[in-house]
């Protein structure tokens, strides 16, 4: 029993060290993201820059989730899900990053530029 | 046999389905898309320990078609279902090992069970932004599996049934 006690302990390094792995690998290779795109079931319905300050309300059928980009970064205000995860996520700036309105089929998410440019010249 | 392993597998699965209900409308803790505490693992971490490993998809695949099915939709069952095959597969293996404690092996069950779930997500849904959740994922489940470890653990210590 002693022995298989260990191996578990074991286990948990393994694994807690592998989450600190990913995490250093996400935060290393994280690029701030430049537009959001809402999508709502499945259709994208709005595209807006990062930069600049705004708020929307989106709506259907009764349900709303309440958008806002400031200060580079965007999350939801408000919501009239059930479950308020959406609300309670802290706000995204990376590419790649989503925040979820599950209930509402509501998904947000950043994205970069589509052309990375290395170098220019003249 | 035959009926009291049908009888003992039924038990399993409404156990399974009332505590994965039971969990679906107890508020979730943290604002993560697929974070839970897993309570409707400790019927299957018994049927790991006390039935064959069979037994063990058959409880499991039930329990979350009949789950995600009834109460969600066909997208809901088959992120559950990849997560659950995933994690059972992988309790089955650790616990033949005989290398790690019934802890261990819902510990390793837990994390599986949340790798698999995010994984045939990002895939399917084709967002891989999702794979930002995994560090906490894996800690979730490592908690997660602890706990229901512990419990399950006590279970089958004391409960004097099995049927292989």
């Amino acid at each position: 029993m002693k022995i298989k006690k260990h191996n578990d302990w074991i286990l948990i390094l393994v694994l807690l060290l592998l989450a600190l792995l990913a995490l250093l690998v996400i935060n290393s290779t994280k690029a701030t993201g430049s537009i959001v795109v809402v999508t709502l079931d499945g259709e994208e319905i709005l595209r807006l820059p990062l930069s600049d300050d705004h708020t929307e309300r989106i709506e259907q059928a009764g349900n709303y989730n309440v958008l806002v980009i400031e200060d580079g970064s965007v999350q939801i205000g408000q919501a009239n899900c059930a479950n308020q995860l959406c609300v309670k996520h802290k706000a995204i700036s990376y590419q790649g990053e989503t925040i979820i309105c599950a209930p509402h089929k509501l998904l947000v998410q950043i994205f970069g530029n589509s052309e990375e440019i290395d170098s220019v010249s003249y | 046999m035959k009926t009291h392993r049908i009888t003992l597998l039924a038990m399993l699965i409404a156990i399974s389905i009332l505590f994965g209900y039971l969990e679906a409308i107890l508020p979730l803790l943290i604002a993560i898309p697929g974070i839970k505490l897993g309570l409707a693992n400790i019927p299957i971490m018994f049927a790991v320990y006390k039935m064959r490993p069979l037994d063990v998809f058959l409880i499991s695949i039930v329990r979350v078609a009949i789950l995600s099915l009834t109460f969600r939709n066909m997208l809901a069952f088959l992120f559950s279902l990849s997560g659950a095959i995933f994690s059972i597969s992988i309790m089955i293996l650790f616990k033949q090992s005989k290398f790690f404690s019934v802890t261990g092996v819902s510990i390793a069950g837990g994390v599986a069970h949340n790798m698999g779930q995010i994984i045939m997500a990002a895939l399917i849904l084709q967002i891989p932004g999702l794979l930002y959740y995994l560090p906490l994922l894996i800690i979730a489940g490592v908690i997660a599996g602890i706990i229901i470890g512990l419990i399950s653990g006590l279970l089958i210590e004391r409960v004097n049934l099995s049927i292989k």
